[in-house]
């Protein structure tokens, strides 16, 4: 699909950066005119993905995440995020509700919810490499009166 | 008295050029929520009457908020041990799953003392979250009416 225009934000790996994360995706997502429930559905998986990332990528280190947003052709917004951390073993394990292994503060239901929230939703990783998560979802496009 | 700083480049860009006089302050994430008609920030108010102590959550709850809460709510059981313990969402406009995780530790923490928890007056968008989580058959949940 044509891409119609896009935006490319990359911080380090602390969670302070999750909220601005959200807001960034929110006010970019904002041009496409969506309604306040496709909205919140955007900042919910960018919350989402943008935390699993801080949470598991780097262990020893604050390392950096990229969000990359982008509206293509036929009203759809496409979401990645990717960070270069130590990857997941088991990508089908990781993607199974409840599954974490970031202790008592996780539920475990981070993909779930992206899953859930967003159209479309690809997880690629390699261990030692990195993850990189891709969402896709198709904003409604409202009568013109 | 804050000091007013220049034309702010970063968030030009990210609002699509629209020119946003800010003031000199930690508190960036707050002035940004603004920008977006909405409360970023997480507070937990507390109140208790008779054995029953009510959490009213405000603002955006995610996993940078969740550790800083669970601190507080932790502290707050101690002071009081409840009897019940109410988790009221009237005020949350966002949560995500650390949102989930942290209701399931309220509920864990309640129960490990004979107490009960419950969340009331979920709506919108963190009602979205709960129904996604599937937690309503192990938490009592009632929502909220607009």
């Amino acid at each position: 699909m044509k891409q119609l225009n896009y935006i490319k934000l990359e911080f380090p790996a602390r969670s302070v950066n999750e909220g601005f994360a959200r807001a960034a995706a929110a006010a970019f997502a904002a041009q496409m005119d969506p309604t306040l429930e496709e909205l919140g559905d955007i900042k919910t998986a960018v919350s989402e993905a943008v935390t699993n990332a801080i949470v598991h990528a780097y262990p020893d280190a604050i390392g950096t995440v990229a969000l990359r947003l982008r509206i293509l052709e036929g009203n759809v917004l496409e979401i990645t995020v990717r960070d270069k951390g130590r990857g997941i073993p088991d990508v089908k394990q990781a993607m199974e509700p409840l599954f974490s292994t970031g202790g008592e503060e996780r539920s475990g239901m981070g993909f779930t919810i992206m899953d859930s929230f967003m159209d479309g939703l690809r997880v690629r990783s390699a261990v030692g490499k990195g993850t990189t998560v891709t969402m896709s979802k198709r904003i409604s496009v409202k009568a013109r009166i | 008295m804050p000091k007013k700083l220049g034309r702010p480049p970063a968030f030009d860009r990210i609002c699509g050029g629209t020119v946003v006089e800010l003031h000199h302050t930690k508190r960036y994430g707050a002035i940004f929520s603004r920008l977006l008609g909405e409360d970023m920030e997480m507070k937990v108010l507390s109140s208790y009457r008779e054995g029953r102590l009510t959490l009213f959550f405000k603002g955006e709850l995610d996993h940078h908020e969740a550790a800083a809460a669970l601190r507080r709510i932790t502290q707050t059981m101690d002071d009081y041990l409840p009897r019940d313990c109410v988790v009221d969402m009237s005020g949350l406009t966002f949560m995500d799953s650390s949102g989930i995780a942290l209701i399931l530790k309220i509920c864990r923490l309640m129960a490990e003392t004979g107490g009960r928890a419950w969340v009331e007056n979920a709506r919108n968008q963190p009602l979205k979250v709960i129904d996604a989580s599937g937690i309503e058959r192990m938490v009592k949940i009632t929502t909220g009416v607009e």
